[in-house]
């Protein structure tokens, strides 16, 4: 242990570790109020993201190969240096974990010293440095010259570094357009929803038809005054199957009847396709005491009127909305060369496009499945191949520490 | 209307599993009794997992959404990972803790029950489901079984006992479980790009399971160059594991978490 050693002198441990963060924390919040919480964001955009990257790749590099005997670089490659940037980098992990985090520019102490934003702040990006010059040294001490024993520590090592530089200096030139199709109709632009700037893209985007697929609806009990759920933490929200029986607080409910896409006519209801039409259901409720009561149950929709059933002077049975299954745009692209290319866009598998990955989004909520407006998005992401070489060699060294377990120490 | 018959399940396997503990324990030297016990243990995962299997066809969707659901498959991990540790091992103080715990994990679900809900987001709606959940919990399982070990070596032992074994059990456990977390967390990533467009957004429940990954990231970097006192270093294996339950279940009450895109319990 280090006990007896004075700080600074050869074999820097945890107490330089402790200072040095300590320090390049308190550097980062003094910078970041004395900015008045602006942060790095505006420091870190193209090309500047590039000149930073470059200059701390130079000074790994310099550090290693013209300096690796010097106390700092030692020290940089040395387990201490890792627990501490790695626990200076918790502590902004841990900031994030616990106060709200916002784009919005805020007033209050916490907003002037980065706290409301640590992933743009200074503080934040002063730890990133350390961890990554502390992480960069340990990649080159086993690359040059290569250690063969310790390639899976190697390899998750630099799979790690490769994510955090691609993140963090790559993160500034990721680009969300979002964009707004109708049915039928062609669009040329896109919105960018941190600035609202609108751009003109390279191609159009023509929505031919916009699918919703519903799950069945949920009936629940409110309470006639105050309006509100008496969900039970879900226990009294049950789906509705073709025809089942159940008991929610004190009332049988049966469903005798169930019409997915329903229209009323008199006093009944009846299945119809057309616009509006809505889910509804025919109930019959057992009460404590026997007697029974039937009636028809609809969530409406934005041209129907809902029907609830009052049970008694306390609550009241509804049914709920139906919660989307799928949701799938079928597009048409149309570039400037006049190629026309097909697409279906559906949450979870985005298509990739010149330079975009397209993304289904949302479309409008008060028209349900009658929607023909489908919202999408374009993402921009240079980076992202990066990203993808690093997860893999992390996900290598993985797989190769399942492999070689722990070491038996005495 | 309530999962299938949870109860009536859960409560034979539990049953089962602590009859069995106790028959391991008053008769340590009768073989015939060891054995049998040892396949009424199994007896209970199967049990438990056959149970799993059919809320799975029920539901009509991977029983991976809820809490309570998450709880189910902690369960069988546990007990299963507890159970092999101690057939290679042979601790029997690490089985009881195993199985003890799964048992709570189940008993939590007997009172607090779900709802049956056989409802699925389109956001979960990917081949990444399944394996992410599996991965995560199997790594928090192994990670949980690895602070019990902590607990074992932070509680004086007899003198002459040694304590190499249990650190190399420990350390063992935690690179399992790491090495999990590990797939679970770049898994994630991968499906957040798909889904929502970036690997990484700093969602609460990200910034959670990220403080898990680095409290764990820490003990392994410490184990690996012994300066501290062991003590402190069983000490920070507890805390890992007490960040892992705010990623798991704490992340829903923080006022931190009000946006998170991660809610689907509710």
């Amino acid at each position: 242990m280090a006990g007896r050693r004075k700080i600074w002198t050869a074999n820097w441990a945890y107490k330089e570790g402790l200072i040095i963060g300590v320090g390049l924390f308190i550097t980062g919040i003094s910078l970041e109020y004395f900015t008045m919480g602006r942060g790095v964001k505006s420091l870190m955009e193209f090309p500047f993201n590039i000149y930073f990257l470059v200059g701390l790749l130079i000074l790994t590099l310099l550090l290693w190969f013209t300096a690796r005997k010097i106390a700092i670089t030692q020290w940089l490659g040395s387990v201490p240096a890792a627990v501490s940037s790695i626990s200076l980098f918790l502590i902004m992990g841990l900031i994030m974990g616990l106060n709200m985090q916002t784009d919005q520019v805020q007033s209050g102490f916490l907003h002037f010293i980065g706290f409301t934003h640590i992933s743009t702040s200074w503080p934040y990006m002063f730890s990133v440095l350390f961890l990554l010059l502390s992480l960069g040294i340990t990649c080159l001490k086993n690359i040059f010259p290569l250690n063969k024993s310790k390639l899976g520590f190697t390899v998750s090592h630099l799979g790690l570094f490769v994510v955090l530089i691609s993140a963090n200096f790559g993160g500034s030139q990721l680009v969300r357009l979002e964009m707004e199709l109708q049915e039928n109709r062609i669009t040329t632009y896109a919105t960018n929803k941190s600035d609202n700037q609108v751009y003109n893209l390279p191609f159009a985007v023509k929505l031919n038809d916009f699918i919703l697929d519903e799950y069945n609806p949920k009936l629940t009990i409110v309470n006639n005054i105050s309006g509100e759920m008496i969900h039970g933490n879900g226990k009294n929200i049950i789906t509705i199957d073709s025809s089942i029986k159940f008991k929610i607080l004190k009332y049988k409910i049966e469903i005798l009847n169930y019409i997915e896409s329903a229209v009323k006519a008199g006093d009944k209801y009846y299945f119809n396709n057309e616009p509006g039409a809505c889910p509804a259901a025919h109930v019959n409720v057992t009460f404590e005491d026997g007697h029974q009561i039937q009636a028809w149950l609809s969530c409406g929709s934005y041209n129907r009127q809902f029907e609830s059933l009052k049970l008694d002077s306390q609550n009241s049975l509804v049914m709920l909305f139906p919660e989307p299954k799928l949701f799938v745009s079928e597009i048409q692209l149309f570039n400037k060369k006049g190629d026309i290319t097909n697409a279906k866009l559906e949450v979870n598998k985005p298509f990739d496009y010149d330079q975009f990955k397209i993304y289904q989004l949302s479309y409008d909520s008060n028209l349900g499945k009658w929607s023909d407006t489908s919202v999408i998005e374009l993402i921009y992401d240079p980076w992202l191949p990066y990203v993808y070489i690093g997860i893999f060699l992390m996900i290598i060294g993985a797989i190769y520490m399942l492999f070689t377990g722990a070491v038996k120490k005495k | 209307m309530e999962w299938i018959s949870f109860p009536n399940y859960a409560i034979v396997t539990i049953t089962i599993w602590v009859v069995s503990l106790f028959l391991k324990g008053i008769f340590p030297n009768n073989k015939a009794v060891l054995k049998t016990a040892d396949i009424i243990i199994i007896g209970g995962i199967i049990l438990l997992g056959y149970y799993i299997i059919q809320l799975w066809v029920l539901l009509e969707r991977p029983p991976m959404r809820t809490l309570g659901e998450t709880r189910l498959w902690y369960s069988l991990f546990l007990s299963a990972i507890g159970f092999t540790f101690f057939l290679r091992w042979r601790y029997y103080w690490f089985l009881v803790l195993s199985i003890l715990f799964a048992s709570m994990f189940l008993l939590m679900n007997i009172i607090s029950p779900e709802n049956f809900n056989k409802t699925l987001m389109p956001a979960l709606l990917s081949p990444w489901f399944v394996p992410h959940v599996i991965v995560y919990i199997f790594a928090y399982s192994t990670l949980g079984a690895s602070s019990l070990v902590a607990l074992k070596l932070l509680i004086p032992l007899k003198k002459s006992e040694s304590t190499i074994e249990f650190e190399y059990l420990a350390d063992n456990l935690v690179y399992i479980g790491f090495a999990f977390l590990t797939m679970g967390l770049l898994f994630g990533a991968l499906w957040a790009k798909e889904a929502w467009g970036h690997y990484w957004t700093w969602d609460p429940k990200e910034t959670w399971a990220f403080l898990t990954w680095s409290v764990y990231l820490i003990y392994i970097h410490l184990r690996s160059k012994n300066v501290f006192s062991k003590r402190t270093t069983y000490w920070v294996l507890l805390l890992a594991f007490i960040v892992l339950l705010v990623c798991w279940f704490g992340v829903n009450y923080l006022p931190s978490a009000a946006n998170s895109i991660h809610t689907y319990s509710s």
